[in-house]
């Protein structure tokens, strides 16, 4: 499939850059249930990304992941005291560090 | 209505007139205000993005005549999607005397990026706190008085859907229209390394000509807003893209995501004063509720449940009406005198009675249930459950929104496809939904081979349609062009259907059949009814009988009606029953036959307000190669449908 999702490079792609400044971080899909996570870093398509940004989903914000479909489903998310549902392809692009981890 | 829009108070009638825009976020509740305010019936539903068009009306208020304009949800003032830069434009070129801003009070934050970025545009803003109930409900409380202070505009809190706090809100509005009151919006200040950057491009566009404020303009490009950056020169382009490499390699994110920061930074000061959480959020009944609909396994079969029991429910009652409403006309029918008062009766009369016992019947509980699961807000629930299934067709889960709406009438639910972000999606998903079954070809399947097939053969067409449906789709997704995006959707909260909003939206989809199609068919059938008494259809039947006859297996006198069904679909069905006088098929075709006519009537070709809805979203060239397409399936897949049939039966 052809989706723009988070496989891109150009100036979005400083995963590594950051994995080395803060430690292990995971994307969307990995958090479990009721779990949060600070974000930490966006990936993927840039018109995606500002979206992303422009509902919210900015650095330092908590996300709380609330509901998921398996199977390359969409995962349901609370920020900033709304819901929103994101799809597999761009939630991979969303890169958190686990909240308890950090208290 | 008044189509004219007055960019300044004018007067008329001795009135003093105003033009004022709803905006916001979308299912804040701008549409619900608008019918408020202007008495209106446009669209409301429990789903972000129904508004796609702007709308307007009017409404005479203390001796003002104002205008309102209901624009599509956005929420932004970047240029995401079309719909945003339409807003944008119309605020600025068109320059309405108020924007009334429409805030959610539940989900405040996020509702305020947009106002910030009203602020930023200098709009004539007035904030309508709308509402208030659904954030109480949440626990949490809003100070208006506060709000107002910090931002530097009115803000009036309202229950639009009850329609607390409208007249204070449009008293706001007027006395900003008349200069009563002055705005002191606040000023939104970025950190000292963008606000450098922003001076500097403020001041080389000074030189320039655009009709947006300057400091707009300057934090726009920053965040490389394509439109804007159109409309400037080359020079400043440059300089705009060198200054944001230079915040990204300062704070080492992408300009456009540290000014997204930087206003939320912003923002959540303001909460943190205007807000109180009054109690902990708790989880309840709803919120239960909600997770079974949503859940990974339950949710799936809930759905199945919910959409079986709907069809099934549609049919029986549909049915049971329609044998009562039959059986009443045959009670009334007049002797007949004359041959010509004979077709005039058959003709005219028949045209009324066949549509009222044949459409009425079905259509009525069809957009009676699709009104309460979008009142309830289950279409986004089943957006976010078939999201990974939209995939596969190159599409996302919102795509099923206008899908499940094409079972209403194909007309709406393309117009809906405009939810979807891409021409590429828009064009898929339109594609798909002139495949579903709209109520006009429901009734054709319930009316014919429902009641007198069976109604297991009606539930098997519409599975088989299933498969055809994502076949088409994934078709298109091969030839069809473009980027695709993934899905990412505001989920609004899931609640009781309101029975007044249900009745309501189910009169507004129902009205223009009362309206437009009832004169159609009485015409329509009356036409039928002399030209047949002139034998001039008989040869067109003729004409048509190598495929109708040879190729379908259909009787002859099925051409004329399929011609009709380009008009209307449930023509199909109806002009054979006031030729015949007479809604019992059975005498008319058999089973196979009629199995085989409700399955060409499924797709052979878009009915004329289809196509004119495709050729205006999607050009003639578009439409026509739909309408084409459909044709030769229709044909092709219909003749060798009825041979298997007679094979198997
Ligand atoms: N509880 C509550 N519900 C409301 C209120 N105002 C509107 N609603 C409901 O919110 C839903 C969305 O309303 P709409 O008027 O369609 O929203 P919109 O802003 O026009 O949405 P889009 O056209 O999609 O941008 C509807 O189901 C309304 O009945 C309110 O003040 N309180
Ligand atoms: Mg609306």
């Amino acid at each position: 499939m052809k989706n723009n999702g988070a496989e891109h490079s150009g100036p979005y792609r400083h995963r590594h850059r950051y994995r080395q400044r803060f430690g292990d971080l995971v994307s969307l899909l990995e958090l479990k249930n009721g779990q949060k996570g600070v974000v930490v870093l966006l990936e993927g398509d840039e018109k995606v990304i500002r979206r992303l940004s422009e509902l919210g989903i900015v650095p330092d914000t908590v996300v709380e992941v609330i509901n998921s479909i398996p199977f390359g489903g969409p995962v349901e998310i609370l920020v900033r005291g709304s819901k929103l549902v994101i799809g597999k392809d761009i939630a991979k692009g969303v890169l958190v560090r686990v909240e308890s981890d950090e208290e | 209505m008044s189509a004219c829009h007055k960019p300044s108070s004018t007067k008329k009638d001795d009135k003093v007139s105003f033009v004022m825009a709803l905006a916001g976020n979308a299912n804040v509740g701008k549409s619900t205000l608008f019918n408020q305010l202007t008495g209106l019936h446009q669209h409301v539903g429990n789903w972000p993005g129904k508004t796609v068009e702007r709308r307007e009306g009017s409404l005479v208020v203390d001796g003002y005549a104002i205008d309102i304009i209901d624009l599509p949800g956005i929420y932004s003032l970047s240029t995401f999607s079309i719909e945003e830069l339409i807003s944008r434009e119309y605020i600025v070129f068109d320059r309405p005397d108020v924007v009334i801003n429409v805030v959610d009070a539940s989900v405040l934050e996020r509702n305020l990026y947009f106002t910030l970025q009203l602020l930023e545009l200098q709009a004539p803003i007035v904030i309508a706190l709308n509402m208030v109930d659904l954030a109480e409900d949440k626990g949490l409380s809003v100070d208006a008085k506060k709000l107002s202070e910090l931002l530097g505009v009115p803000v009036v809190p309202t229950v639009a859907s009850k329609g607390i706090g409208i007249y204070e809100l449009i008293r706001q509005a007027i006395n900003l229209a008349e200069h009563k009151i002055k705005l002191r919006p606040m000023n939104v200040t970025y950190s000292k390394d963008v606000e450098e950057r922003i001076k500097k491009l403020m001041e080389l566009l000074k030189d320039e000509n655009i009709y947006y404020p300057i400091r707009f303009v300057a934090v726009k490009l920053l965040e490389g807003d394509e439109d804007i950056k159109r409309r400037v020169s080359k020079k400043v382009v440059e300089t705009a893209e060198k200054l944001a490499k230079e915040i990204e390699e300062i704070r080492g994110i992408p300009a456009p995501i540290v000014i997204a920061s930087e206003r939320y930074a912003i923002i959540g000061k303001i909460i943190k004063e205007a807000q109180k959480v009054l109690a902990p959020y708790k989880i309840g009944l709803i919120e239960k509720i909600d997770q079974l609909l949503t859940h990974k396994i339950l949710g799936y079969l809930i759905m199945v449940a919910v959409f079986f029991s709907s069809f099934y429910a549609i049919f029986t009652f549909g049915d049971y009406l329609s044998t009562i409403l039959s059986e009443a006309f045959d009670t009334i029918k007049p002797s007949i005198i004359s041959v010509t008062g004979e077709i005039l009766w058959e003709g005219f009369f028949g045209g009324f009675i066949a549509g009222v016992t044949l459409l009425i019947p079905f259509v009525i509980p069809f957009y009676f249930l699709l009104s309460v699961l979008e009142d309830v807000g289950y279409l986004p629930r089943v957006a976010f459950l078939l999201d990974n299934v939209m995939h596969k067709v190159g599409l996302h889960g919102k795509a099923i929104i206008p899908l499940i709406m094409g079972y209403g009438c194909s007309v709406p639910a393309c117009y809906a496809c405009r939810i979807m972000e891409t021409p590429r999606e828009r064009l898929i998903s339109a594609f798909a939904v002139t495949f579903i079954p709209c109520t006009a070809r429901l009734v054709v399947i319930y009316g014919l081979v429902g009641t007198f097939v069976g109604i297991e053969w009606a539930y098997l067409l519409l599975l088989v349609n299933l498969v055809i449906v994502i076949g088409m789709a994934k078709l298109a997704f091969k030839v069809c062009p473009g980027e695709s995006m993934g899905l990412i959707m505001e989920v609004p909260p899931l609640r009781l259907p309101a029975l007044k909003t249900v009745l309501t939206q189910t009169w507004n989809n129902i009205k223009s059949i009362m309206y437009v199609v009832f004169p159609i068919y009485i015409l329509g059938g009356g036409i039928l009814a002399m030209l047949y008494s002139l034998n001039v259809l008989q040869p067109v039947e003729g004409l048509m009988a190598p495929l109708t006859v040879e190729w379908l297996g259909l009787p002859a006198y099925t051409g004329i009606p399929l011609l009709f069904g380009v008009v209307r679909k449930e023509m199909i069905i109806i002009m054979p029953a006031i030729l015949f006088g007479t809604t019992n098929f059975e005498l008319l075709f058999t089973p196979i036959q009629m199995i085989t006519l409700a399955f060409v009537a499924m797709y052979y070709v878009p009915c004329v307000s289809t196509f004119m809805i495709l050729k205006k979203e999607f050009g003639w060239k578009t439409a026509c190669y739909i309408a084409i397409s459909q044709l030769a399936f229709a044909t092709f897949i219909g003749g060798l449908f009825y041979r298997a049939l007679h094979a198997l039966l």
